[in-house]
């Protein structure tokens, strides 16, 4: 269950000193092998997004208005109230899933409790779902229902407590990932050494500890933020009266068709995302405190105590993260929640329910099949032609830079952009609108940068000497990263495909814009069940969904470990 | 072994393989590279060495055709290549890592250049690439399975296996233990000679330039300093680096007196007085050539071919053969604080007439002989 | 170049092959519809037997969205027909002259009341649909309420909390209610009704079906809803009650229009005449007590016979003029509780 990191800290600046000086000429090959991604992503993220910005100072017959859209908005109370309530359950929401996920990561990293490999994975299993999953569980949970009600001691889930506790759920895997892996670079010497001069383990946790993964911490408030502010799964589900920018924008465009004022809103949702991902940025331009060369790791001492407590913690936290899909799973085959519990199939009879059913499952499975292949196919050469390409420094950088971009873009603005983008009649890609084509063009520009940057680091890894002495040896270079590169890389390949695979899988935001009935979405049908009351065959579809990922990662860990076994005879000799 | 090195390119035997014109290189501001002439005849091996940074590697990936130069011109079997990239030049290189394939056998590294080649060609080439390393046995092992020193060999026959014109070589044993490094330094001379391939090799071990090369370019900060045979560079380098760079070396800092003879702290010394050597030349003298004898002496003396100059023992070392000695200069008339911060050493056999006599404090005359004392424009930072 | 040759050939096959829907053999006709899920399945499959020339192809989303989405795109229509409509909605799309004239085969069958007057009607009735309550009966007996009976019942502040009803700017089924209630009790004391109902109210949904469906599984104690929901999810076991609420039901008419512009006028037509026939009524009854045909009597367990005359009278010409004006001014008082759409 590994899966590349949602931000891995590779600062845009260091390229240039890692890309080879005083380059060869282009050659046509290489500058037409670069300008196939470049147009891409110019196609499917950079021009949608200029279409957003562009409406959003128009008024509805198309007229320039500059920021009277936006003076309208933030002028209407009941409208802003929504900017207001986004920041701040978004940051509640980050303090207490880093808080959350840095105690579990350290009990992962730093002790000897038992079952950390369990609690590694229980920890990644929100990444299987949609993110109306947790929504509709809680509210078999705590609903007026729910068996746990009495546990909100007389508030409601619906509204800020619901939308907390579902994104805490969500974005859990997340902020263990990036936290886990700051907490993984331990230098054992400083440890020792802090010893040696008799610090205390609070003065050591406060002056070695933390501040080595002070980056990971900012990190990990700034992705689940970013997450959490653009996310409207949730809220669309357990949000209740409480109006977010998210879900006010999916409001405008789909339930008034009010396109003007949705740019409004995904200008406004883009700004926190778009910060967030500068102060990372910028946090991971700081040198971090790295492993030196001569680092020795640090193996965690057992402590009957600490290992204990933590054990106690995780465990704990593991079984609130397993109730949400048991809740779920447990609904769905329920007959008539709450009153009649007998198992039965009759949720999984999507036919006769909204949003499509196995036919949307069907174009889910199509969807993270060829958003899988066709991205990885597409993300790795890029990454390739970054990092080892001989096109011209600044049209490498420019594709980078567009790589990145995603990151920075909520699925929602990047959703309503295609919508702008196509709607112009001149538009050539207009007869793309609604076909299964476009949503596979969305979603893996929606998810462009994290395979990006992944492939960026292993490339990085290699020794640049290797494309050199195939260039030596007048092989072309497509050889050499058919037979020695693309080999070396393969289990960051294979990583790739399976994030794509499993994020085009659970995807609503950017797609819930884009689809029309052929090509409805198994999340979506989720989305559109719940919408129209049927919240079991809602967790039904959820459930399915879910499944699916599991069975997937499992299959793709099988597939990789025997393709790795066949391929990797040459890794034996290390 | 005239199988292995085919007949070479069309140009008559005697013409020069590579050609080197005012190559520079410029990366934004910063001369890596600047004005480096070099011929290099056929079947020569011929060396850059230099310090890290001063420049050899950016030569060679020029050469290459992996980096090519920003200023002049570099031809090959007569053909201006200057701006022909790697693919397209008839080089052959050995990298710093071997960048060997870890994901190809050794067989399939070797054929990896081969694939315009007919597959039985492309066979017996590889047999003879692995008789002439000595590697049958490992064919199919894949790089990882390999010692560095099978690596390194795999890597050269690698390079060796399409024929090129030209061999580079950057840092090739530079990874190696000391031992195998000697071992695979007699079989690359071997192979060089056997094969009579033009090469040019990087490095910054003098001992290796000196035992390898028909020919040494040093370098320095960009700049050529020298080049001549390995005894050229030994006993007559061009300039202060290169005598400090190749060899042990001692050095004694001289001033200018107002009438422009040359001054060790406060002794005048009676040597011609070059003006070449600058405002503050400095005078060499290999360990080996300063000899030693009893007596005192009140100031220098210049005598049947000898500088001669008053000084003490300051410290020894025992090696087997030899003694190393530690020696400074002392004015007896008056202490010099000037000359209190010179030693020279030199090496003198263990068992010769002064032999086991040199505990510290000994009083001598030390003898450099004129014909080997160089004089260098001081570059300053002495 | 041959990865950059390899690189444009994903580009093409990404563009091509990958999606195409099996070639039609029929028209493909496109029909915008708020109808209910487990409708569409039947309706689609009677009408391609009867017409297999044709092809429906729902887009289906509630009242306001779909209203909402014709609007936006009355520059370039995408949809053929509209189907299971509002017809509210329907007379709003007309005044803007989005709807084609058609006077299917036996028109003259259908209700007067339930057609547009004009010879070539823009729009044609299928079947009544009314508000109803759906009333948990578990939930209410254990919080030892009677059923309420009228709508001034709702708002008794021990149900706070505990009722649902749809969003009239997204739900038709919202929508008839809100103006059957301005109609019936005047705007003053309609609006005054709605400031206490509200008060109430624990969430405004999106869908006219979830209030029902919500009731059904004692989430919320009631839901306002309309009667088929409440009829068949009783059928289905929920612990149902199916209140009429004693001083009159809103109501509205499930209808079927020509979208003006379509390029399968044809096929359009086809469909009108099919939704005009006994047989498709017979499927409306299925679900609904009224339809338009007269001659089809539907028969339902739970539903009453008197239905029609529980109904108030409602002037749609005038709710189809001030839909915009009454939406703006509910959403202006009650949007904070409403479900995100």
């Amino acid at each position: 269950m590994t899966m590349p990191l949602p931000l891995p800290r590779t600062s845009p600046r260091r390229l240039g000193s890692l890309l080879p000086a005083g380059s060869v000429l282009p050659r046509p090959g290489s500058l037409l092998a670069v300008a196939a991604p470049l147009l891409f992503l110019l196609l499917a993220l950079a021009l949608p997004l200029a279409a957003v910005l562009s409406q959003a100072v128009r008024d509805r017959a198309g007229h320039f208005v500059g920021l009277d859209n936006l003076r309208d908005y933030l002028g209407n109370p009941a409208l802003s109230a929504a900017l207001g309530n986004s920041l701040a359950l978004s940051a509640l929401s980050a303090v207490l899933c880093v808080a959350l996920a840095f105690l579990y990561a350290y009990g992962l990293t730093r002790t000897r409790m038992r079952g950390r490999g369990l609690f590694a994975l229980v920890a990644q299993m929100p990444l299987l779902a949609p993110s109306l999953l947790p929504g509709i569980a809680l509210v078999y949970l705590f609903g007026n229902q729910g068996w746990l009600k009495g546990m909100l001691g007389g508030h409601s889930i619906y509204g800020p407590i619901g939308i907390v506790l579902g994104e805490l759920f969500w974005t859990f895997p997340h902020a263990v990932m990036i936290l886990t892996a700051a907490l993984s670079l331990a230098d054992a010497r400083l440890y020792e050494a802090a010893r040696a001069l008799k610090a205390g383990p609070w003065r050591r946790f406060l002056t070695v500890t933390l501040p080595s993964v002070r980056g990971g911490l900012v990190s990990a408030f700034v992705a689940v933020f970013a997450l959490v502010v653009t996310d409207f799964g949730v809220p669309k589900v357990i949000g209740g009266q409480t109006p977010l920018l998210a879900t006010d924008i999916y409001r405008q465009v789909i339930g008034q068709q009010n396109f003007q004022r949705g740019a409004v809103i995904a200008l406004l949702l883009l700004l926190p995302a778009l910060l967030a991902f500068l102060a990372d940025r910028l946090m991971a331009r700081r040198p971090a405190a790295s492993l030196g060369g001569k680092a020795v790791a640090l193996v965690p001492a057992p402590n009957r105590w600490v290992d204990g407590f933590f054990l106690l913690f995780c465990g704990a936290l593991a079984f609130c993260l397993l109730l949400i899909p048991a809740t779920a799973l447990f609904a769905s085959f329920a007959r008539l929640w709450p009153y009649d519990l007998t198992p039965v199939l009759t949720h999984y009879r999507f036919e006769l329910m909204d949003g499509g059913g196995w036919t949307a499952y069907g174009n889910s499975l199509r969807l993270a099949a060829l958003t899988a292949l066709f991205g990885t196919a597409l993300i790795f050469p890029a990454a390739w032609l970054v990092v080892k390409g001989r096109a011209p420094m600044a049209l490498r950088q420019g594709l980078h830079g567009l790589a990145l971009l995603p990151l920075a873009v909520p699925g929602l603005v990047l959703g309503l952009g295609y919508v702008f983008f196509l709607a112009d009649p001149a538009n050539p890609l207009r007869p793309l609108s609604g076909t299964l084509t476009l949503l596979v063009v969305c979603t893996i520009a929606h998810y462009y940068s994290v395979p990006h940057l992944s492939a960026m680091t292993a490339l990085r890894r290699l020794d640049p000497e290797l494309e050199e002495a195939g260039r030596a040896l007048k092989v072309p270079p497509a050889v050499t990263l058919g037979r020695v590169t693309l080999p070396l890389a393969l289990p960051v390949v294979l990583d790739m495909a399976s994030y794509l695979f499993l994020a085009a899988l659970t995807t609503v935001s950017a797609v819930v814009f884009l689809y029309d009935p052929d090509s409805m979405l198994a999340a979506l049908a989720v989305l559109a069940m719940d919408d129209a009351g049927d919240t079991a065959p809602a967790a039904a579809m959820a459930m399915l969904i879910f499944g699916t990922g599991a069975l997937v990662r499992l299959l793709w860990a099988l597939v990789t470990r025997s393709l790795l076994r066949r391929a990797g005879r040459w890794r034996d000799g290390r | 072994m005239n199988a292995v090195r085919g007949e070479g390119g069309e140009a008559p035997q005697d013409a020069p393989h590579l050609v080197l014109r005012g190559v520079g290189q410029r990366f934004g501001t910063f001369t890596a590279l600047e004005g480096v002439d070099l011929t290099v005849r056929r079947g020569e091996f011929v060396t850059l060495l230099g310090p890290s940074g001063s420049g050899k590697t950016t030569l060679l990936r020029a050469i290459a055709g992996l980096a090519p130069p920003t200023e002049g011109s570099i031809r090959q079997d007569g053909a201006d290549v200057t701006a022909v990239p790697v693919e397209r030049r008839d080089v052959g290189i050995v990298f710093q890592s071997y960048a060997l394939f870890p994901t190809l056998t050794v067989a399939d590294n070797i054929t990896y250049g081969l694939r315009a080649l007919p597959r039985p060609e492309r066979r017996t080439r590889l047999e003879a690439m692995l008789d002439l390393i000595g590697l049958r046995a490992h064919a199919g092992k894949y790089p990882g399975q390999l010692s560095g020193g099978q690596q390194q060999r795999v890597a050269l026959a690698r390079a060796l296996a399409p024929n090129p014109g030209l061999l580079l070589l950057d840092e090739p044993l530079s990874a190696l233990d000391a031992e195998v490094r000697r071992d695979l330094r007699a079989e690359l001379r071997r192979l060089q000679r056997q094969l009579g391939i033009t090469t040019l090799m990087v490095t910054h071990d003098q001992e290796e330039a000196l035992t390898l090369s028909d020919r040494i370019m040093v370098l320095n900060h960009g700049r050529v300093e020298q080049v001549g045979s390995p005894s050229d560079l030994y006993e007559r380098p061009a300039s202060l680096f290169v005598a400090g760079f190749i060899g042990a070396m001692n050095r004694l800092p001289l001033a200018r007196a107002p009438d422009g003879g040359l001054r060790l702290g406060r002794w005048p010394l009676p040597l011609p007085a070059d003006p070449a050597a600058g405002p503050a030349p400095v005078l060499c003298l290999r360990p080996e050539w300063l000899g030693l004898e009893d007596g005192d002496l009140a100031a220098p003396l210049v005598a049947d071919g000898h500088l001669s100059l008053p000084g003490r023992v300051l410290d020894s070392e025992y090696r087997g053969a030899q003694i190393m000695v530690q020696l400074g200069l002392e004015d007896p008339a008056r202490p010099d604080p000037a000359l209190a911060a010179l030693t020279l050493t030199t090496l003198q056999p263990a068992w010769g007439p002064l032999g086991r006599g040199l505990e510290p404090g000994r009083r001598l005359r030390l003898r450099l002989p004129l014909d080997r004392l160089r004089l260098f424009a001081g570059d300053g930072a002495q | 170049m041959r990865r950059s040759l390899s690189l444009l050939s994903f580009a093409l096959a990404l563009a091509l092959g990958l999606t195409a829907p099996a070639a039609w053999a029929a028209t493909s006709l496109t029909v915008y519809t708020s109808l209910e899920a487990d409708q569409l399945k039947a309706y689609k499959e009677a009408f391609e037997a009867a017409h297999p020339e044709v092809e429906i192809r729902w887009v289906r989303d509630s009242t306001g969205v779909i209203t909402a989405r014709l609007l936006a795109e009355k520059a370039a229509p995408n949809a053929d027909v509209v189907m299971g409509v509002a017809a509210t909605s329907l007379m709003l799309l007309d005044q803007e002259g989005l709807l084609d004239g058609y006077a299917p085969a036996g028109l003259d069958k259908v209700k007067p009341a339930l057609r547009d007057g004009r010879p070539q009607p823009h729009w044609i009735g299928m079947d009544v649909l009314s508000s109803a309550l759906c009333v948990n009966r578990t939930e209410r007996e254990k919080r030892g309420l009677a059923v309420p009976a009228r709508w001034s019942d709702l708002t008794d502040p021990a149900w706070k909390g505990q009722i649902t009803m749809p969003n009239p700017a997204s739900s038709g089924t919202g929508f008839l209610m809100v103006s059957a209630w301005l109609q019936m009790m005047g705007e003053e004391k309609g609006w005054a009704f709605m400031d206490a109902l509200d008060r109430n109210i624990a969430s405004y949904t999106h869908s006219g079906s979830k209030p029902c469906k919500q009731a059904a599984t004692g989430e919320f104690a009631i839901g306002l809803s309309f009667e088929y929901r409440a009829a068949k999810l009783i059928d289905q076991g929920a612990p149902i009650e199916l209140v009429l609420p004693a001083e009159g039901l809103g109501w509205d008419m499930e209808a079927v229009a020509i979208v003006k512009g379509t390029a399968k006028l044809d096929a359009a037509h086809t469909l009108l005449d099919w939704a005009a026939t006994p047989e498709a009524n017979a499927l409306y009854a299925r679900s609904f007590a009224i339809v338009a045909r007269p001659e089809v009597q539907p028969q339902h367990n739970h539903i009453p016979a008197d239905l029609e005359t529980r109904l108030t009278r409602q002037d749609f010409a005038w709710a189809a003029a001030n839909r915009d004006r009454i939406l703006t001014e509910w959403s202006r008082r009650y949007d904070a509780k409403s479900e995100a759409k």
